[in-house]
């Protein structure tokens, strides 16, 4: 028979209160007292009942559940008479949670408090790991602008201003003058290429979630400010997390064209990956067809790699040195050997084998003497012939003389019977700067001319370039010009310049028998390595191998003209060497475009070299050409590379705009990439191809003063401090451009003992000690071949002198020391008394912050 | 399908409807260029919120605020939906931060406790069932107190009526520690019955060596070690079900603490767009 233990009738059974927070002691006994204990716990009932009052008696009280009114009934003053002990109350299993919620609760905000409050300025509880570049950070104020505020609950209602945190991020990552604007690009910039992007009216299909997106949540308002790092950037997610990653649907949030995903809707590419005209002026197909084609010329490329290789990141492919890829033709070219001297026949004077610099040209004397000209001694056997391009751009220095220039260049020079006055003075002017050239070339050395080009060009040439512009040419040479050309030369210019008039000059002494102006040896032949040789009255220059130093001078020179008054000369000079029968032949190759460099515009730049990867530049695209050469397959370079047969390639090249022009190769095909390019296999995540930031962020490496590190460290490996403050290099100490991180030094030492964690210990009292109260770090125990070592970081040094002065006292002491990082000085954290309890002030604003450094 | 069915697969149907919203909202507010995990921290803080109510609700059972029941299953489907909301807030890992992970692992003790507690109030309650009575957990003790009495009073019958000192002994030995307070609680817990049996055995063995007089004695000793047994199962289970908000509550109060320092951190500290 199964018991049944209860009964519920109101009268008999008692009445539970489980929610109340005591119970009575004898409830476990199963006779628990009717009033139960009060609400603090303590026994409210000595008796098992409470009589009542009934008229003169007093009647038992005790309920039915405890057996109903006793025999005995209440004692005459009306207290019960089964009096027993008092109780001691129970806790209630509600009660006993809530005491364990109270402790939790107490528990959890003490050690919130005391963590925010501590000394260590919130180091007990990091936010999380950051990521390995920045394990220096050990400053959460290195990052965080409110944290120096101090009152960082108050900046979390406040609304904290997300361009100042972004700040300090730019400190270190330069990302160009517009950091936080899209793309790090000027907004200028960016309109313009949203315009371009408009105009291109490519229409696909987004994902659907884009589109939600884009109806329901338009993009943050786009502020002067821009747009904040941690936007893309999350920080503290792991050592190892990739901070750059961003999903494709945030890529294209604020992109114009939105599509699924590269395989499908990604814009075809329009001229990619030819963006721009080629540097070097070679026609891959007229090449391809014709030269090597039908040439059994030794030398000549059969594959594409015998010109092409990868850079040292294997992402760009490069084109070899001229000497690998084009010299087996081509390196007979500069010097002339195959030309003749019929070939080169009114090219500006030009010969074979030379390239005139200095002539004098003949002049119809009898014309000049009857028109009363008067330009002092003159051959009267020089030939036929015109002023080379390198002199007029010296002569064409002076605006006057520009004007003579140019007033006599269609004058035939051997025949002026019909040239008018105005051009018969112009051509005195120009006998006699001519004449002043020469003079001025030997009395003042190569300075004078120099002066001239500078004055051309609008600005001083670098040495190395004044040294090239006159190739070494020996003073015996021009001496013997001069003589040989013009005997009185230097009488007859000093009485000009006196003011006397050249008439006068006929007392001077005129050789009867000047030497004869032609060598007995064949100068030109003599000159077969290249230089300097004479011939009648013309001073040549043999370039005598590629990269010649004297004709790249002059040609970035000719280009420099462009825009001033000397334009016209300067375009001379660079036609003269695209001659392909002169020697040189530089600009053939060599592309000319303008000078983006050039903020006022018109100048030019002659490209010496070809294509080479700018590591400090960030372009929207990149490709790694070297993961993609297993897979090309048969067609190798040519799956992404197709001649394009129908572009006018050479005819890119008659302007200088290197924007507009015809490549030799069709652009790539979309297709051959998104072949691969989905996520199903190698991926097609934007970042892949794309860069978001835009620019050229160049490394700037740390300004390190040698003068001190002898003296202050004992051995030659101690790495170098860096100097206090930069400084230009004529001393004068250039501005902060962003701010910098407080100060702090490395230490490491490799006089260990003990274990690992006592040595560390070690080390850090005995820096402690000689540095004084400075933060110190332990980073970590390396290896190098002199065996263990340790390494510690010390930080918050007040300025920059006050770190070295500490690394030089370190190194005395055989420890390898240098500062790692300058900044605005700080002051050190000051101790004193009841610091926690100030800091919690502040943290709720009961106490003024201190103030931001 | 039954009405208890029914609600089931309709409840399951919108809570897996309300995350996919959850979630695609979520994928769009990051889209939009914003830090979706502002969206969905502040979404779970509404939720916790939400949770905790349920709590109040208890205390204010004096107002017409809707049957308990509704506000237990809001809690337990707002309970699964913030566990899966919390997963996609903090990433689907673990962070590495002291406090991160203190509020992560609270979190996460909060929600597998609730889950305990929902899987032990839909479990032990079936199994408290199947006695026939279902005793009032705070009755227990005196209920317990009342067969130890008896049981004594018995004992010592056995003494006065015969020389024989087996059943008191027995009762010294074994009854009365077994009577004096709750025992094999686990093996409740567990369902096992070998306590059971193994009482019966000794039932059994003194039974066996004892006078035909005896017998009626020994039999009622046994119904009343088996109404103890039946307190213990009861005892038990129900304590089981109020002691698992000893864990809950307390790891869900600090998940609140620590989540409005997180929210504040949030928005003193994180520069993203919320």
């Amino acid at each position: 028979m199964t018991r049944r233990f209860q009964s519920f009738d109101f009268r008999k059974t008692p009445y539970n209160r489980p929610s109340d927070f005591w119970l009575c002691g004898y409830a476990a006994e199963g006779r628990p007292c009717p009033r139960g204990p009060s609400a603090k716990g303590c026994c409210q009932q000595a008796s098992e009942c409470q009589p009542r009052r009934s008229g003169d008696t007093w009647a038992c009280g005790r309920p039915e559940a405890q057996g109903g009114p006793c025999a005995e009934g209440p004692l005459p003053d009306g207290s019960c008479c089964r009096v027993r002990p008092a109780c001691t109350p129970q806790p209630s299993l509600r009660n006993l949670r809530g005491r364990l919620n109270f402790w939790v609760t107490a528990i959890v905000v003490s050690i919130l408090l005391v963590s925010f409050a501590s000394t260590h300025n919130m180091l007990s509880i990091p936010a999380g790991q950051r990521i390995k570049g920045h394990g220096e950070l050990t400053d959460c104020g290195q990052c965080h602008v409110v944290f120096d505020t101090g009152n960082w609950i108050l900046a979390a209602f406040r609304g904290d201003d997300a361009a100042a945190d972004s700040a300090k991020c730019t400190a270190c990552h330069d990302r160009g003058g517009d950091p936080l604007q899209p793309h790090s690009l000027p907004r200028r910039e960016l309109q313009g290429l949203t315009s371009e992007a408009r105009a291109r009216d490519w229409q696909a299909k987004p994902a659907a979630l884009q589109s939600i997106s884009a109806k329901l949540l338009p993009l943050p308002e786009a502020t002067e400010k821009g747009i904040a790092c941690p936007a893309c950037h999350t920080e503290h997610m792991g050592a190892e997390f990739d901070v750059t990653a961003v999903s494709n649907a945030r890529c294209q949030s604020c992109h114009e064209t939105k599509f699924r995903s590269f395989a499908e809707g990604h814009p075809p590419f329009e001229r990619y990956p030819y963006l721009r005209r080629t540097r070097l002026v070679f026609d891959h197909k007229a090449h391809f067809e014709r030269n090597f084609a039908e040439a059994e010329v030794e030398g000549a490329p059969r594959v594409c790699k015998d010109c092409h290789t990868p850079d040292a990141t294997e992402r760009h492919m490069l084109v070899k040195p001229f000497e690998e890829t084009c010299a087996p033709c081509h390196a007979k070219d500069i010097k002339g050997q195959d030309a003749k001297d019929q070939d080169v026949k009114g090219r500006d004077g030009a010969v074979a084998k030379g390239i005139p610099v200095l002539t004098i040209p003949g002049l119809d004397l009898e014309s000049l003497r009857r028109a009363g000209i008067e330009i002092g001694q003159w051959p009267e056997d020089a030939p036929r012939g015109s002023i080379p391009p390198f002199m007029r751009l010296l002569i064409a220095a002076d605006d006057q003389s520009a004007a003579d220039l140019a007033r006599i260049e269609r004058l035939d020079l051997m025949d002026l019977g019909d040239a008018g006055p105005k051009e018969l003075e112009a051509l005195r002017r120009i006998a006699w700067a001519i004449k002043d050239l020469v003079y001025d070339f030997v009395a003042l050395g190569p300075d004078s001319l120099n002066a001239k080009v500078a004055h051309t060009l609008g600005h001083h040439l670098d040495e190395a370039t004044q040294g090239d512009m006159v190739a070494k040419v020996p003073l015996d040479a021009v001496l013997a010009a001069r003589e040989a050309w013009f005997p009185q030369l230097e009488a007859e210019v000093l009485h000009r310049r006196l003011g006397r008039a050249a008439k006068d000059l006929v007392t001077l002494p005129v050789p009867e028998d000047p030497k004869p102006i032609e060598a007995e040896v064949d100068s030109e032949a003599w000159a077969a390595y290249g230089g300097w040789f004479r011939k009648g009255y013309t001073l040549y220059y043999r370039p005598n191998e590629h990269r010649d130093p004297f004709v790249r001078s002059w040609l970035d020179i000719a280009a420099g003209s462009q825009g001033t008054g000397a334009q016209h000369h300067g375009q001379t000079l660079l036609t003269l060497f695209r001659n392909e029968k002169v020697p040189g032949q530089c600009t053939r190759c060599h592309s000319l475009e303008w000078d983006s460099a050039d903020t006022q515009g018109g100048r030019l730049l002659v490209n010496w070299r070809p294509f080479a990867p700018d590591p400090g530049h960030s372009g929207f695209t990149q490709f790694d050409h070297a993961s993609h050469f297993r897979i090309v397959g048969e067609k190798g370079c040519g799956t992404c590379h197709r001649i394009d047969a129908g572009a006018d390639y050479a005819g890119s090249f008659k302007g200088f705009d290197p924007m507009s022009f015809q490549s030799n190769f069709a652009p790539a095909k979309i297709e051959v990439c998104s072949d691969c390019h989905v996520q199903e296999s190698v991926g097609g995540n934007c970042t892949q191809c794309h860069r978001y930031h835009v620019g050229s962020f160049p490394a700037v490496p740390v300004a390190t003063e040698i003068s001190g590190q002898a003296a202050a460290a004992p051995e030659a490996t101690v790495p170098a401090a860096p100097a206090p403050a930069r400084a230009a290099a004529d001393g004068t100490p250039l501005p902060r451009r962003k701010p910098l991180l407080p100060v702090r030094i490395r230490l490491s030492s490799h006089r260990t003992r003990g274990s690992a964690s006592e040595a560390m210990h070690h080390l850090k009292d005995s820096f402690a000690g000689l540095l004084g109260e400075k933060h110190l770090f332990i980073d970590r125990q390396e290896h190098d071949e002199r065996g263990p070592f340790y390494r510690l970081i010390a930080s918050s040094f007040a300025d920059p002198a006050a770190a070295e002065a500490a690394c030089a006292e370190l190194r005395a002491q055989h420890h390898d020391c240098f500062v790692l990082s300058r900044g605005p000085a700080q002051p050190p954290p000051a101790r004193r008394a009841g610091r926690s309890v100030n800091r919690l002030m502040r943290l709720f604003g009961l106490r003024p912050s201190q103030a931001a450094p | 399908m039954t009405a208890f069915w029914r609600r089931r697969v309709v409840s399951l149907a919108l809570l897996l409807l309300a995350g996919s919203l959850l979630y695609l909202l979520e994928r769009i507010y990051e889209i939009s260029l914003r830090d979706g995990t502002y969206l969905t921290g502040w979404i779970l803080f509404v939720m916790t919120v939400l949770l905790a109510l349920l709590n109040v609700r208890k205390k204010l059972s004096m107002l017409p605020l809707l049957p308990a029941a509704f506000w237990f299953q809001t809690h337990v489907y707002v309970g699964i939906l913030a566990f899966g909301l919390f997963f996609l807030h903090s990433n689907f890992r673990l962070p590495n931060g002291p406090f991160e992970k203190a509020l992560w692992w609270a979190s996460v003790l909060a929600f597998a406790t609730g889950i305990l507690g929902l899987l032990l109030s839909r479990v032990l309650p079936g199994r408290l069932k199947r006695h026939p009575e279902r005793v009032v957990f705070e009755r227990i003790p005196a209920f317990r107190s009342e067969l130890q009495a008896e049981a004594e009073c018995l004992a010592l019958r056995a003494v006065g009526d015969s020389d024989d000192s087996r059943i008191s002994d027995f009762y010294l030995k074994v009854l009365a520690p077994f009577l004096r307070k709750p025992r094999n609680l686990l093996a409740h817990l567990m369902g096992s019955r070998r306590h059971a049996w193994r009482l019966d055995a000794q039932f059994r063995a003194v039974r066996h060596s004892a006078k035909q007089d005896a017998q009626e004695l020994l039999a009622k000793l046994q119904e009343i070690a088996e109404a103890k047994d039946v307190l213990d199962h009861q005892y038990a289970l129900q304590l089981t079900l109020k002691a698992w908000l000893f864990l809950h509550i307390p790891v869900s109060v600090a998940a609140l603490l620590l989540a409005i320092t997180h929210v504040l951190l949030a928005y003193a500290f994180g520069t993203a767009t919320p």
